[in-house]
């Protein structure tokens, strides 16, 4: 019998729920930076090693985290400490649907006029000053092949593609 | 108004999620009343509304930093999927090279074998000679008449590189300005090139030694002419440069960026100069040519690569070939001569090693010195015997091998290099001793392909270089060279040659992991026979489902890559209702990608055979092919049927070989030509075939198709 596509859609939500699925994606993120297999990595790279995992975090978040990733203040991240801090990250998290809407409204915030369009140049600015700044390659890089002739941005494709990984 | 009160719910909405940063600190009026006022064209002049303008920075301020979250975590994710179809690439790469050694192997065995076997000692010792390789024990009079140049005159419609010797820095820019546009070097220059190349190589040691101070007597004059106490001979700083690969533009960039060599800025290049990329013949042109301008200046190592064995199956001999049709076999020859002159490794101060692969516990740089390494016109063969009856050294043979195929990895010790099927895996401890004994600072070699085209490793006492941008795909990597002062202090500098850098990042990305997985499939229908049959082992009852461990494990004992599996699954094969695993569907899927992407009908272990074994088939050909006419016997194509018989352990009688080679010629002129002899080895499995059917069951199978 063939498989449906409810039945398939059944299966990819129930892998979607199961935690230990999670832990794997963890783990592996952790592992990726744990080039020597220490068994721990840099507190430095908690943030990297988080957003591997999937989390959307600012930098103020991860030093929250940092904390409790690193009670000891040794500089290092075992990982079982690391797998606490991300089943915590994971507890206060968004779902991915609130995070969509999260992320338009945020540009909204900028489109006084809501045309659905922002100037690149004006979007380079506020990222590259406000908050917890980008480099100005970084937006570069962000917005390539996103800018029209008139130099401006539909930032609906620009949160499809950042929300797509 | 409608459009308000929806600015308005919007506006909350952001507030809302800053207050999960907890962090904010909005009041959602003012948030409001500021739209408002906006919409009304006015702008705010009471105290009340400079709380509102700070509210509506406070928002812009959550706002940027959320669209900053989300910018970060997509880069990491991004780095974590390059990550994984590196870590594919490489286990391909590296398994491929095994393969090449095991051929070799194979080969040698049969060798032994050959006399006086199977098929009369005449036919077998015609074939035996063949595959033998030619004697290199001609003197250079001998060898010049084989691969002369003198008699070969250049047209007047040529429209390449002029040389003449002896060769000047104008020949040089000359070489480069005309390869940059597509110019071919005529066979003549080439040949000359070649012979003098070969010359000056000879005279060098095994070991070079480059230093980065002029040397102290120069140093001595100049101070006492300058009359200054205080004057310091400039330091030199000495450039290594890594795998190259026949990419052209890279050795372009490297050279425009660092300057051409000379006497004030030595270059060590560290092998790996042909095979796999395009203009493997220009590069070497261009190093050779710089390496006779300079020859102070210049320091070519000898890669895995310049190796016969390898070029035959990685493109370099393909492409003389193709570039220079009946000069080829020349040219050829000259190659594999100035490869087996090439040193083996250089010194930089007394401080820094620099050689292609690596280290092992077993090197021992004396004997290094002292060996010929001239008789290793193959690092993958035994070296040529000196007298009929001496015996091969097995450990001088090992000192080559190792130093030029080794990989340095985490753990302690030293273990053979099984993945690539020569040399060793060194580990810390390895390194340390070695620097220790002989007094040197750091290991610097290549050989590995790095994302940055650089890698520290075992706490920085070894440097991998690597200078072949783009190697698996475009956007796989980057390049790099490596400067030294004369303290000995690395620099590194990298990049990046493509001109079509329009993509944006995400999606370069996306056509490396295609192009890997594309490639894993491939491999994974290749297996599918012996994929099937375990797990057929591990599913008694036929419920067409295994749980997705047993599935990781079969994977890698059977293919042996070493890859993610458990990572990569989405991609390969689906799971049932209940998170169990169907492997038909590893297959289904593959076929599909595998049809659609405008691969070749695959449904069948008969095309699997093939096209598992294509590459070697091309290699065995063209070793038969001696003359390189592309063309091979009927007689010559009957033995080799018999050799890969054994290879593959199936069986076939004589006269099915007979009728095989009799249907296959298919012009009837007692010759085949390479398609046919690929044509030849569909080795059909018809029982196999069945009887796999009958054990999976018609109800399992059609279960999974979709």
């Amino acid at each position: 019998m063939p498989i449906t596509a409810k039945q398939k859609g059944r299966a990819t939500q129930q892998r979607r729920k199961q935690p230990p699925a999670d832990e794997e994606v963890w783990k592996a993120a952790f592992k990726r930076l744990d080039k020597r297999s220490r068994g721990a990595i840099a507190i430095g790279d908690l943030g990297e090693a988080l957003r591997r995992a999937k989390f959307v975090l600012s930098e103020e978040e991860v030093q929250d985290y940092a904390k409790d990733a690193d009670p000891d203040a040794s500089g290092t991240v075992e990982l079982p400490n690391f797998l606490t801090v991300a089943a915590r990250a994971k507890a206060e998290t968004l779902s991915p649907e609130q995070w969509a809407q999260a992320l338009d409204e945020a540009f909204l915030t900028f489109d006084k006029v809501e045309a659905g369009r922002l100037k690149a140049e004006d979007l380079q600015g506020w990222l590259t000053q406000l908050g917890e700044p980008l480099e100005a390659k970084e937006v570069a890089q962000m917005l390539r092949g996103l800018v029209d002739e008139n130099g401006m941005v539909v930032y609906q494709d620009l949160v499809k593609r950042l929300a797509k990984l | 108004s409608t459009a308000q009160s929806h600015q308005q719910h919007q506006r909350v909405g952001v507030a809302q999620i800053c207050d999960t940063s907890a962090k904010s600190a909005v009041s959602l009026r003012s948030g409001i009343s500021t739209r408002t006022n906006e919409a009304g064209g006015q702008q705010p002049a009471s105290a009340a509304d400079d709380i509102e303008a700070e509210a509506k920075n406070e928002v812009s301020l959550q706002s940027a930093v959320l669209i900053q979250k989300w910018y970060r975590r997509y880069k990491a994710r991004l780095e974590a999927r390059r990550q994984t179809s590196w870590m594919i690439y490489q286990s391909i790469e590296y398994s491929s090279e095994s393969s090449q050694l095991h051929l070799y192997n194979f080969f040698n065995d049969m060798l032994r074998l050959g006399g006086g076997g199977v098929g009369g000692a005449s036919a077998n010792a015609g074939f035996a000679e063949r595959l033998r390789q030619k004697s290199i024990e001609e003197e250079d009079e001998e060898l010049l008449e084989h691969t002369g140049y003198s008699e070969m005159t250049v047209e007047r419609n040529y429209k390449g590189p002029k040389l003449s010797f002896p060769l000047s820095a104008t020949h040089v820019q000359l070489m480069i300005d005309s390869f940059r546009q597509g110019g071919l070097l005529h066979a003549r220059y080439l040949l000359q090139l070649l012979h003098e190349t070969r010359s000056v190589l000879k005279t060098r040691q095994n070991i070079q030694l480059v230093s980065s101070s002029i040397s102290k007597q120069l140093d001595l004059v100049i101070k006492m002419l300058s009359l200054n106490a205080n004057f310091h001979a400039p330091i030199l700083k000495v450039t290594v440069v890594g795998d190259l690969h026949g990419k052209l533009e890279d050795l372009l960039i490297v050279l425009y960026k660092n300057g051409l060599p000379d006497v004030t800025n030595p270059y060590i290049f560290n092998g790996d100069f042909v095979d796999r990329g395009p203009n493997s013949v220009e590069i070497l042109a261009i190093l050779f040519a710089c390496q006779l301008v300079w020859p102070s200046a210049v320091f070519l190592n000898r890669g895995n690569h310049e190796d016969q064995v390898m070029n035959l199956r990685y493109g370099f001999i393909k492409e003389v070939q193709y570039k220079y049709r009946q000069t080829a076999n020349k040219l050829l020859n000259m190659f594999s001569e100035v490869f087996a002159w090439m040193p083996l490794a250089t010194v930089i101060d007394d401080r820094v090693f620099v050689t292609h692969g690596g280290i092992s516990d077993k090197v021992d740089l004396d004997r290094v010195r002292r060996l010929d390494r001239h008789r290793y016109v193959s690092v993958l063969r035994p070296p040529v015997a000196k007298s009929s009856d001496e015996k091969v050294d097995y450990m001088e043979w090992r000192q080559v091998l190792d130093l030029l195929w080794s990989d340095p990895k985490a753990q302690q010790g030293c273990k053979p290099n099984t993945f690539r099927g020569g040399g060793c895996y060194f580990g810390p401890n390895v390194t340390r001793a070695f620097l220790d004994k002989y007094g040197y600072k750091l290991l610097v070699r290549s050989h590995e392909c790095k994302q940055d085209g650089w890698e520290f490793c075992h706490e920085d006492t070894v440097l991998t270089v690597f200078s072949a941008s783009n190697y698996y795909e475009e956007g796989s990597n980057k390049g790099a060279y490596v400067k030294f002062d004369s303290e000995c202090r690395p620099r590194l500098v990298q990049f990046v040659a493509s001109r079509r850098d329009k993509l944006p990042k995400g999606q370069r990305l996306s056509s490396v992991e295609e192009s890997a997985l594309r490639d894993l499939r491939g491999k994974i229908l290749a297996s599918k026979s012996e994929l099937i049959d375990a797990f057929l082992r591990l599913d008694p009852e036929k419920t067409g489902a295994i749980r997705v461990s047993q599935w990781c494990s079969t994977m890698e004992e059977k293919l042996r890559l070493e890859l993610p599996w458990r990572t990569l699954r989405p991609h390969l094969a689906q799971l049932n209702k209940d998170g169990r695993l169907l492997y038909m569907s590893t297959f289904q899927r593959a076929a599909i990608q595998h049809r659609l992407s405008g691969g070749k009908e695959m449904a069948n272990s008969v095309t699997e055979t093939v096209y598992k074994n294509r590459e070697e088939l091309e290699t065995i050909f063209r070793i038969m092919d001696k003359d390189n006419s592309g063309q091979i016997s009927l007689e010559e194509f009957k033995e080799s049927c018999r050799i890969l018989c054994q290879a593959t352990q199936r069986q076939m009688t004589e006269d099915e070989v007979a009728d095989m080679a009799k249907s296959l010629d298919l012009n009837s002129d007692g010759y085949i030509d390479f398609n046919e002899f690929l044509e030849a080895f569909r080795i059909v499995d018809y029982q196999r075939q069945e009887s796999q059917k009958r054990l999976l069951g018609d109800s399992v199978q059609s279960s999974v198709s979709e």
